[in-house]
């Protein structure tokens, strides 16, 4: 199969594609890393007349902490974030290190990106279910200005997300956590390498022992990437040595099938990445 | 013709049982190797197929007048569009009067019968201008409803209404008295069992290149594999021109395993472009589409009894098993629905069984063969049902097995199956050889380290299989052996499917002639210069050209001594070339042969299972195969550690999923999954060497019975590790292995209330 002809242009800055998007007329996309879009544009599943190419804008590959959060730029790849010490040395993110390691493969991971993974929006995503359960925040620019959105507001279904026409990701934003705070992440597929068949991200914060915050997200055997508040409320308040993890993935599944999400041949899967990940973070603390 | 273990009668072996790497090696490695997908002609045209968007639909109407004028477009073909040719693609392979009413043609005429079948040709300037023009494309379909369910397939309005029944053939083997010994047995367990619906998915996908040369008159296609001379026939025949007028050329082949070069409608629609057109066409072939158009295999089910005494015998088996052909029986007829039946009985002696094996017409993609083709199905089938009667005896699977294994004091063994043509395992020692794979395999420190490792979550687990495959299959092959300008040009009429039929087929000549190796070149990619043959399938090439050409290399010593008055042991072939007249300087062998052999195999898998996450990890598995004598213990080392990783693709995770509405949702390599280098196992590899005396060489196949006991090992494995019975479909993915598990303690659970 051969792509359908379309007009290419390469952005120089960040203003340069926004710019870009802002003038154009006709059906346009954003191009980073290209591990998704490439084949999909080559099968015709994806037919834009035009293309702006931003894996070159230097300026989006920024990953520093400040007194307020952990910024990630979009075209930051995702073996850069497997590999980087200040979420692998943190028990609050190292789910961001561990979600990135399971992407794809590595060759892969070397070009895809977090803000191409962000607007991909594939139920399976593993770097968008950390953001869910982490709370962080998408940050959008155009040529209007910026705003953020939560992620668990981001993602609106499979393939669809929130974001407006002429808008960039330009950050994925994880806040400062308190202390105590771990982090865990488990994936299952049929394979070493390839999409997930179901995952889940969890983190907890801890005060004297007693669970006082609480992000538990699910995905892959769901149709969309899901927070669950069920689980949440279980955790919370409770000395998680007393929490039965059980009950936790029980009370998430079910959730799951009562918002009609849980994808049949493998909801099987949900509850036990549950327990899995829960588990991670109890054998750590 | 009883098992002996001696070197073949050869002259003097210095190639042949030796480690030799494999001719072209580095090409290949080094991307030198010329592929389809690089031979070009000047003014090539491109052609893409429209193909089906639905399973099962009436064709109202068809409208190509956007597509014919959009620029660059050279020609869009329809049904309509060669009425000279509506011809169904005939079937060299297990034909019966049924299959012709199921024959699918190179276009899709008034129905259309699976996603994916070709409905019309788009040809042009470029890919891209093909690709767009397809588009425009415009059918109309009626829907008719798909039928998917095997089982009851046969109650559903026919989909090929000549036919009148949606079962193309029932194959029936029977073996003494079945309903006596089940109601005498000890045991008697009942069983469904599935095997899922794969495919080869090579590297590389297919892709043809054809040009009409005015001059000469004559059509060459280049992108032919496998089966190039019966493929050249039957073009020939629906071209209409003589068989000389048409020549093709096998390129180098990344993968075939069976799907690739058997005839499909593009080996029709892409000469027949070129021959309309007046200019070279190429087509290469999309992943995308390769799923949906190449030939599926395996899908079946089973329902099985089997019966056994308490002092472990095992008596008889019952089996009623349903076979997906497809929504056509293409051109290897109903092998799919045969051949799962002719390697029930497998290995073992009994006393009686009952096969019966209905070939089931679907909306799917049409099935054909793939690698160790029925016997995979079968054994995996059998080999579970044994284990589940060794668990019931609280038998070691292994001693069970061992005990019931046909004796060596009874080869050759004669199978009957109540047809006219009984199965004949000519030689070999089944019990020798299982019992090497237990030895070499380290089955009891395997069995002590499944008690040491086991925690409650991560389990360990044991499984052994053991099957007979068929091979080596005739009716006969040629070899010509030129020799004029120092070097020995052998011509066979087998093909290479990235086989290295190169290098073996050297060792052969090189041996049985008395020369150097690399005096030897081997020919086998052009129908122009090669002797008919019927090519690469069945683990046949190396018997078959090989023997052939062992009788050529002898003709021509022969010749040499009488010619020069000298003893075979005195002559030296090299000097005497330049003296021997042109009429000794050709010289061609033929060997027949009758019937097929079988080889016995076996393997013993080790695996893991997380119970909480459902992965199997297959972690070491050792194959035994039987091959007569080995031509190259290196590249058949290669070939059994390939199937067995292969193998253990279709065991864990490869699947082609249909919906309720026929669609096929696996048309990648991101949903249909390949193993990947994580998933091979460490692999160890026992050659057997149990010579035959039906061949001069007394060898048997070798290239694809590492596959066939996969399924059936790491299925038992899987079991074993977790304590279960009701491991009995595929793949083993998580989802599945956790779905077993949790209804099987349910079971448990209910039983213990």
């Amino acid at each position: 199969m051969k792509a359908k002809s379309f007009s290419y242009q390469r952005a120089e800055s960040l203003d340069d594609a926004m710019q870009g998007l802002a003038s154009a007329d006709r059906p346009t996309v954003l191009l980073a890393g290209g591990q998704s879009l490439f084949p999909a544009i080559r099968n015709r599943q994806v037919t834009p007349q035009h293309v702006i190419d931003i894996d070159r804008v230097d300026e989006l590959s920024h990953l520093f902490v400040d007194d307020k959060a952990l910024h990630i730029g979009a075209l930051c790849r995702h073996a850069s974030l497997e590999q980087e010490r200040i979420l692998q040395d943190s028990e609050a993110w190292s789910a961001i290190a561990e979600a990135a390691s399971h992407i794809a493969m590595y060759p892969v991971r070397t070009r895809g990106t977090i803000g191409g993974s962000f607007a991909y929006a594939h139920p399976a995503a593993e770097l968008p279910l950390a953001a869910i359960a982490l709370d962080a925040e998408v940050v959008l620019r155009s040529v209007r200005g910026e705003r953020c959105v939560a992620s668990r507001d981001f993602f609106l279904s499979a393939h669809s997300t929130s974001i407006q026409k002429s808008e960039i990701i330009v950050e994925i934003r994880f806040p400062l956590p308190p202390g105590n705070t771990y982090s865990a992440f488990v994936e299952v597929a049929p394979r070493e390498i390839g999409w997930a068949s179901a995952t889940a991200c969890a983190t907890v914060t801890l005060q004297d022992g007693v669970v006082i915050k609480a992000g538990v997200a699910i995905g892959a055997a769901t149709s969309r990437l899901q927070r669950s508040s069920a689980a949440e409320e279980i955790l919370i308040g409770k000395r998680f040595s007393d929490i039965s993890v059980e009950d936790v993935a029980h009370s998430a599944l079910h959730e799951c099938e009562e918002l009609g999400i849980a994808n049949k041949d493998r909801e099987v899967l949900i509850y036990p990445t549950v327990v899995s990940v829960l588990q991670q973070i109890g054998d750590r603390l | 013709m009883t098992a002996v273990k001696e070197k073949p009668n050869l002259r003097e072996t210095k190639f042949v049982g030796k480690e030799i790497r494999q001719r072209d090696s580095d090409l290949m490695t080094r991307g030198e190797a010329k592929y389809i997908a690089d031979k070009n002609i000047q003014g090539q045209l491109w052609a893409r197929i429209v193909r089906s968007p639905v399973a099962h639909a009436r064709v109202l109407s068809c409208d190509t007048t956007a597509a014919r004028s959009y620029p660059g477009v050279a020609g869009v073909f329809t049904f309509a569009d060669i009425p000279d040719v509506r011809f169904p693609i005939r079937i060299p392979m297990a034909a019966t009067p049924n299959t012709e009413r199921a024959l699918q043609g190179p276009l899709a005429s008034d129905r259309v019968r699976y996603v994916g079948e070709p409905v019309a040709l788009v040809v042009g300037d470029t890919p891209a201008v093909v690709a767009d023009a397809a588009e425009l494309v415009k059918f109309e379909f009626s829907a008719l409803t798909p039928v998917l369910d095997l089982e009851s397939a046969a109650d559903m309005p026919a989909i090929h209404p000549a036919m009148g029944t949606n079962t193309v053939e029932t194959v029936f083997f029977s073996h003494g008295d079945v309903e006596k010994l089940l109601a005498e047995a000890d045991i008697v367990i009942h069983d469904y069992l599935s095997f899922p619906r794969v495919t080869a998915a090579p590297l590389e996908c297919r892709g043809l290149l054809a040009e009409w040369d005015h001059t000469h008159e004559k059509m060459t296609v280049w992108g032919a594999a496998k089966v190039k001379h019966n493929n050249q026939e039957f073009l020939a025949e629906a071209l209409n021109l003589p068989r000389e007028q048409v020549r093709l050329v096998e390129m180098n082949v990344g993968g075939g395993f069976g799907v690739r070069g058997e005839f499909y409608p593009e080996d029709f629609l892409i000469p027949f472009a070129a021959l309309k057109l007046g200019k070279p066409v190429k087509w290469l072939e999309d992943r995308s589409e390769h799923f949906v158009s190449i030939n599926h295999a395996r899908y079946q089910t089973h329902k099985f009894t089997i019966a056994a005494s308490s002092d472990g015998k095992l008596l008889c088996f019952r089996d009623q098993a349903w076979c997906d052909q497809g929504a056509y029986v293409r051109t290897q007829g109903i092998l799919p629905t045969l051949l799962p039946a002719v390697h029930m009985a497998g290995p073992y002696d009994w006393a009686a069984f009952e096969i019966t094996s209905n070939g089931v017409l679907t909306n799917r993609v049409p099935v054909g063969t793939v690698r160790a083709p029925g016997v995979t199905e079968a054994t995996f089938v059998r080999e579970r049902m044994i284990d589940r009667i060794a668990a019931k005896l609280s038998m070691d699977p292994a001693e069970l097995r061992l005990r019931n294994l046909v004796k060596p004091s009874q080869m050759p063994f004669v199978l009957d199956v109540g047809t006219d043509d009984p199965i004949v395992y000519e030689s070999g020692n089944f019990t020798e050889g299982f019992q090497k794979v237990l030895d070499k395999g380290g089955y009891k420190r395997l069995r002590n380290e499944q008690k040491l490792l086991s925690t409650e979550r991560l389990r360990f687990g044991v499984g052994v299989s053991a099957f007979t495959e068929i091979g080596s299959v005739g009716p006969f092959e040629e070899a010509r052996i030129d020799f004029r300008d120092g070097f020995f040009d052998v011509y066979v009429g087998v093909a290479s499917v990235g086989q290295p039929v190169n290098t073996i087929l050297a060792q052969i000549a090189a041996d049985e002639l008395g020369v150097d190796m690399g005096l030897i070149v081997i020919h086998h990619h052009d129908t122009d210069n090669t002797p008919f043959g019927f090519g690469a399938f069945a683990s046949r090439s190396t018997t078959m050209a090989g023997n052939a050409i062992c009788i050529a290399a002898r003709t021509v010593r022969r010749n040499a001594c009488e010619f020069l008055h000298v003893d075979e042991d005195e002559l030296d072939l090299i000097s005497a070339v330049a003296t021997l007249p042109e009429e000794f300087r050709t010289v061609t062998g033929r060997f027949d042969k009758e019937h097929p052999s079988f080889s016995f195999g076996a393997g013993l898998a080790f695996v893991s299972v997380d119970t909480l996450l459902g992965k199997v990890k297959v972690l070491h598995y050792t194959v035994a195969y039987d091959v007569g004598h080995a031509i190259n213990p290196l590249l058949l080392k290669g070939q059994l550690t390939g199937a067995v990783v292969q193998g253990i693709g279709s065991t864990l995770s490869e699947e082609l999923v249909y919906d309720s509405q026929g669609q096929l949702l696996t048309q990648s390599l991101d949903e249909y999954l390949l193993p990947s280098l994580y998933e091979a196992p460490i692999v160890e590899t026992i050659i057997l060497e149990y010579l035959v005396q039906s061949n001069p060489l007394g060898i048997k196949g070798g290239g694809e019975g590492g596959v066939a006991g996969v399924p059936a090992a790491v299925a038992n494995a899987v079991a074993d590790a977790l304590g279960i019975d009701n491991v009995s479909k595929l793949p083993l993915n998580p989802a599945n292995v956790l779905t077993m598990f949790a209804s099987h303690e349910l079971e448990r659970g209910k039983a213990r209330v």
